[in-house]
Parts: structure tokens; C-alpha cells; sequence
């Protein structure tokens, strides 16, 4: 994809994502003929991502992503349940769907992975409830049943194995965004904000808790620039751990130092606490990711070189 | 072999393993640590150093002119990684030509053309002599001087913390042609013979019993106009040159050794051993980002970019790689770590002491932290 392109489309995605409408922008895409492209050109993916965490905003991205090229818009992809990236869906003689679905359509169907591969339920077929929680405002829904297979469609050629590293690499680059949102938003504060005569961010301990949050967002950057497209698993975790540890640092930071102020309900930024809490938690946080690295490397007994030169 | 001429670095890599299976036998005898120190790690490696010249793989990624082979810094890096995952200890001495090097072929090539093959050889040894007693992360301090004299410059002062430096026959010197008022814009790069008459070289024992460095003093040492390195009075620019070879071209150098260290770790720790897995996957994380930021910098020289303030950041990841692989390796070695004096033990000891210098050499971290703050995040100036 060439540069104006994107361009294009990132610019028709910022004003849609400003409308708050978080079905019209996969509608747009689907329409424009670009869902192939959003499976195989990490550059488009990341760059969609990455601005939905800028802008703080919600869609079906992720729907998208996960499904595989054989997508349609009415599709609402079930993901896994926080923490975990494992297949929201087991068969246990029937379907067992236990997972979560960001802005899920109420007419369905739902794209049910699970470690065989991937099948479509009705609606009807699974209980849809909202689970506003920390954050109301990403339309996060829980999805559960108990389905016979009978009643479900698969769909081939699809294998969880590829979604939840393209799944991974997406939400790393949405956390990305959001440790920039909140990097920025500490950055134009203690820019401003003064105490002692001067700017809270001419302090070095300031300075030096933001500098390590931008190490940690340089860090994830790299990674997922320097693997693009990748369908390595450890590459795709390693982002993820980066890009969860740098949206929790940041926003941690701009909540320090944007003080009592920074704690009002008015100044908003609770808003980026909670959509960090819930992002970084989606297919497992840093923690969870990094002990999980070290379980694959003490299984290979190897620590493999993942960027090539 | 592919031919050489137009072969590609994923090539030129597979074609260095070709070799590096080929020679198995002969290279096992560098796929260990030896005892003895420093010095007796050099001569060890002076073998190896000639091997590797003599198949031309050191020689790529330098000057023809200056006695390479051509090719570019991605070609030095392949060789460093190439190297790490074949288990083969690197010679610390490389860690000296991605400083010095890059300088020589930029500013001198003459003194270049007569000293890097020589050195790829193993026949030399050179330190960089930059920090003094007080002027560390505070390069512009430097008080040593040089007074510029008919036929070249009189030296005098002390170098401190010269890496390799009791084995070094020659070093690079930054020195002070004007007054200490003048900071950065008096300053000079000089090519010393540390046998010349006057210098007087003591080694320093380190933290972890090793002479890892030394301690250098000039006493009236007469250095020849043509050991001038880059313009007079033009020293900071070439060290800032340096600088960005020693931040970016050593880290990747590292990465290359610290990932061999991570899979022996990774391979000791008992699988369902939580806090020994989360250990090796915090290290990964640290070594996956360091790998992929050095790529970016290490395309960047090769393409003859500055790599720019954001090498900082290399620096700060490399520092905390360097501590969590280490640390990785103490845990699951806990026992041996203290109690035991076989060489693996101490080769151990040795570099996990070593680890913990890196947030110090080259720019101590905090320094770092500022240089990003500043040039990065664009924070207002003030004093902290």
C-alpha cells in the first residue's frame, strides 16, 4: 500500500472514529474492498489500530482482524475471555462458547473459534450481555452458551493459531496508541503545569519516569516494525508485553503528575485508565505474557533471534 | 558460495553458517571460555581473530581501501550474530574495532590502511581513551592536553577506564588543544602508540578480579602530526561520531552474545518453574527489543544516517537486558553462583559483575534518560 493510500484511509477512519460510530469504519473498509489487505498488510492494520488507541476510540477492528479473509461485515468475532488467548470456544460433544465481544451486532452471527478451527453461531444461539464494568464507553460484551454443532456454520480455512497472533499484533498496536495518547497528555501538562517556579517537567524525576515509558513504547514499536506481518507467536507476544507495560507505564505517569486534578472526574483522563485496564487485559497482560514467553523458551530451551537484519 | 559481489546479507549470513559448519572442529576450541583473565582471553582469541581474517569475514563491512572487503555495517553485524548462534565466544577485541574503527576509516584512513588489518589479525590491540578521572559521562571536561609543536603534539595528562587497555599497543585520545574553558570546541583526536616514550599504562583490577581495564599516563609523549585523527580542534564532532558506533553497533554486538547466554539459561530452568520462567521471558522481552531497535540503527549507519538521539534508547534497553540476563542466569545457577569456584562459576561471576557496569560505560543511563527527555519528548530545559 502506498503512502497517499494510507494516508486516505487513515485520515477517513480519524473522522469516523471522531463520530463515534463503532460500526461505520469496518462498513467503510468492507465497502472499499479492503478486508483482504487488513489480514496481510501489517502497515494498514497498525496504522488503523494504533490511531483507534490515539483517538481513545471503539469499533469492530478487532471483529475483522480475527476473522480471516473470509469475513462479512454482519460477523461479530468472539474473543477470549481477559487474560487468556486461548480459543474463546471448546467442543465438548456441543460448542461451549465462554468469551467477550467488543460492539457485538445484536442479529449475529458470531465467528466462535476454537482450537480446531472456527464456526459461525447464531445469535440466538449464546447469551449476549453487556459488561460495562470499568469501561463503559468500548461496548464490551460477555458471549455464552452451550450450542449443538448441528446449528452452526463452519467456516474454512481458518485456524486460531493465525488469528491470535494477528489478534495480538492488533492489540498491541491499539496499546501503542494509547500509551501515545497518555504520553502526550503528560507531556502537555507538565509542559504547563508549574510548582516552584517552574514547569513540573524541568524536574528529572519527571522526566526520567516519562523517558521509560517511551523506552517501553520505542521497545514495542520495534518489535512489531521489525517483524512485519509475522506469524510468530513469540514476536507477537513480546509486542504485546511491550505495548501493555508502556500504555500502564504512561498513563500511571500522567496520572502522578497531572495530580489532584488528574483525579477529577472533569479532567477526563480516568477515561484512559480505564481503557488501558481493559485493553492491556485482553488476550493477557504484560505479566501474563512474559511468564508465558518464558514457559515457550524453557520448553525450546532456546531464545531465538526474532528481527532479521 | 553465492557470488560476493551481489549476494544479499540474509546470503552473505547463510554463507558465514556454511562456514562456520565447515570449520566445526577448528572453531570448537573458541565455543568456550578460557581461564586466566583478560589477557589470557586475548591470546586465546588471537587464533580465532586470524581464522576469521584469513576467510575474509572480518574484512567484510570495511573500506577496500582500508584493507576490507567492502560491504557495509550490516555485513560486521552478520558476523557478530552469525558468531553469537554458532555458540562461538566472541572476541572481546571486536568490541574495540566498532569504536575505534569506524573512526580511523572516517577521519584517518591512512592510519586505517596500517592498523586494521593488523588488528583483525590479531597481531594488534588498541583502547579508546576518553574518560578521565573527572570527566566521565561529562566528556567536554577532558583535561588531558595536547600542545600542538612543529611536528605534531605533546601530550599530557590521564586517561582512566581504557578497556583492554593493558594489552592495548595503540589508542585513540581525546585531548585538549585549547583552553578547558573552551569545553567541547577544544578538543582533539589523537592516535598514540602506547609504546612511545612517556606513557606509563596500569592496569585497573574490576569489581569482578578481572584487569578489565586500565589506567594511562602521558608524560611529554610525543605524538607525529599524521596521528592527527579528523580536523584540529574538531574532536568532539569525531567523538560524537564514535559515540553513535558505540551505542548502536555494541548493543547489537551484545545481543548476539546475550541471547547465546539466554538459551543456555532457558535450557537449565525447570519447565513449570514459575519465577526462574518469568526471569528468562523478561529477559526475552528486554533482548527482542533491543535486538529490533539495533536493526534500526545498525541500517542506519549502513546507510550512512545518524542514527540520532533515539540510540539512546538502545543504550538504556541494552543496559537492562545486560542486568535481566545476567540475573536470569544467577537465579537458575543460584548455588553455583556463590559457592563455586570451577570456570564455569566464575566466568559467570565474572560477567553478571560485569553486567551491572553497563548503565555506566559509554553514557552512564541517567545521562541517557536526559539526552531523551530532552531531544525526544521534547521536555522544557531547566535545572533539575
Amino acid at each position: 500500500m502506498n503512502p497517499d493510500e494510507l494516508e486516505l484511509i487513515t485520515g477517513t477512519a480519524y473522522r469516523l472514529f471522531e463520530q463515534g460510530d463503532s460500526y461505520a469504519l469496518v462498513d467503510e473498509l468492507v465497502g472499499a474492498g479492503l478486508e483482504k489487505e487488513l489480514h496481510s498488510d501489517d502497515e494498514l492494520t497498525g496504522a488503523l489500530m494504533t490511531l483507534q488507541g490515539r483517538v481513545g476510540a471503539t469499533s469492530t477492528l478487532l471483529s475483522l482482524i480475527v476473522s480471516g479473509s473470509a469475513f462479512d461485515p454482519s460477523w461479530t468475532a468472539v474473543l477470549p475471555l481477559l487474560g487468556t488467548h486461548a480459543a474463546p470456544g471448546q467442543r465438548q460433544g456441543d460448542l461451549v462458547v465462554d468469551g467477550l465481544a467488543i460492539n457485538p451486532h445484536t442479529a449475529g452471527p458470531y465467528l466462535v473459534y476454537t482450537p480446531e478451527g472456527a464456526v459461525l453461531v447464531p445469535s440466538d444461539g449464546v447469551i449476549t450481555t453487556p459488561a460495562n464494568g470499568l469501561d463503559p464507553d468500548l461496548g464490551l460484551h460477555t458471549v455464552i452458551g452451550t450450542v449443538a454443532l448441528g446449528s452452526c456454520t463452519p467456516v474454512d480455512g481458518l485456524r486460531w493459531d493465525d488469528a491470535e497472533v494477528r489478534a495480538l499484533r492488533a492489540v498491541a498496536y491499539e496499546l501503542i496508541g494509547l500509551a501515545e495518547r497518555a504520553l502526550t497528555r503528560a507531556v502537555e501538562h507538565v509542559t504547563e503545569r508549574k510548582q516552584f517556579g517552574k514547569a513540573i517537567g524541568t524536574f528529572q524525576v519527571v522526566q526520567h519516569r516519562l523517558v521509560d515509558a517511551n523506552t517501553a513504547l520505542a521497545a514495542a514499536k520495534a518489535v512489531l516494525e521489525s517483524t512485519p506481518g509475522s506469524d510468530d507467536l513469540l514476536a507477537a507476544l513480546a509486542a504485546k508485553a511491550w505495548a501493555g507495560r508502556a500504555a500502564r507505564e504512561a498513563v500511571d505517569a500522567a496520572q502522578q503528575f497531572c495530580g489532584a486534578m488528574g483525579f477529577t472526574w472533569e479532567f477526563g483522563l480516568h477515561q484512559l485508565v480505564r481503557r488501558i485496564t481493559v485493553v492491556e487485559a485482553l488476550f493477557g497482560d504484560s505479566e501474563q505474557v512474559i511468564e508465558e514467553i518464558g514457559n515457550i523458551l524453557v520448553g525450546r530451551s532456546d531464545a531465538p533471534r526474532l528481527a532479521a537484519l | 558460495m553465492t557470488s560476493t559481489v551481489t549476494r544479499t546479507i540474509a546470503e552473505h549470513t547463510a554463507d558465514l553458517a556454511e562456514w562456520i559448519g565447515e570449520n566445526s572442529d577448528t572453531l570448537d576450541n573458541f565455543r568456550r571460555t578460557v581461564a586466566g583473565g583478560v589477557h589470557a582471553e586475548i591470546e586465546h582469541n588471537r587464533e580465532l581473530m586470524t581464522l576469521l581474517y584469513e576467510a575474509g569475514w572480518s574484512r567484510w563491512g570495511w573500506p577496500e581501501e582500508v584493507g576490507g572487503l567492502g560491504g557495509s555495517e550490516l555485513h560486521r553485524a552478520a558476523l557478530y550474530d552469525g558468531l553469537g548462534a554458532a555458540g562461538i565466544e566472541i572476541p572481546e577485541v571486536f568490541v574495540i574495532i566498532e569504536t575505534v574503527a569506524p573512526v580511523l576509516a572516517h577521519y584517518a584512513p591512512e592510519l586505517a590502511a596500517d592498523h586494521l588489518p593488523a588488528y583483525l589479525r590479531g597481531d594488534e590491540v588498541w583502547g579508546q581513551g576518553f574518560s578521565e578521572p573527572e570527566a566521565g559521562s561529562d566528556l567536554a571536561s577532558v583535561r588531558t592536553s595536547a600542545r600542538a609543536t612543529d611536528d605534531g603534539f605533546l601530550l599530557n595528562g590521564q586517561k582512566i577506564w581504557m578497556t583492554l587497555g593493558p594489552s592495548a599497543d595503540y589508542a585513540l585520545v581525546l585531548a585538549r588543544t585549547g583552553t578547558t574553558e573552551s569545553r567541547h570546541r577544544g578538543l582533539t583526536m589523537l592516535w598514540v602508540n602506547l609504546a612511545s616514550a612517556g606513557v606509563t599504562v596500569r592496569p585497573i583490577v574490576a569489581a569482578n578480579g578481572r584487569e578489565e581495564f586500565a589506567e594511562v599516563f602521558f608524560e611529554d609523549v610525543e605524538v607525529p602530526a599524521e596521528y592527527l585523527v579528523g580536523p584540529q580542534d574538531g574532536g568532539w564532532g569525531v567523538a560524537m561520531f564514535l559515540l553513535q558506533y558505540e551505542r548502536g553497533m555494541y548493543a547489537w554486538l551484545r545481543q548476539s552474545i546475550l541471547h547465546h547466554r539466554l538459551s543456555a539459561v532457558a535450557g537449565r530452568v525447570r519447565p513449570g518453574d514459575t519465577r526462574l520462567s518469568r526471569a528468562v521471558g523478561e529477559a526475552f522481552v528486554l533482548l527482542a527489543a533491543l535486538r529490533a531497535r539495533s536493526v534500526t540503527t545498525v541500517t542506519a549507519l549502513a546507510e550512512g544516517r545518524n542514527p540520532g538521539p533515539v540510540v539512546s534508547v538502545d543504550k538504556m534497553l541494552l543496559s537492562s537486558a545486560e542486568r535481566a540476563t545476567f540475573e536470569a542466569a544467577r537465579k537458575a545457577q543460584f548455588e553455583e553462583f556463590v559457592v563455586s569456584d570451577d570456570l564455569e562459576s566464575t566466568t559467570l561471576r565474572d560477567e553478571w559483575f560485569y553486567s551491572r557496569a553497563t548503565s555506566i560505560f559509554g553514557g552512564a543511563v541517567d545521562v541517557q534518560r536526559d539526552i531523551v527527555a530532552q531531544h525526544v519528548l521534547c521536555l522544557p530545559k531547566g535545572g533539575s
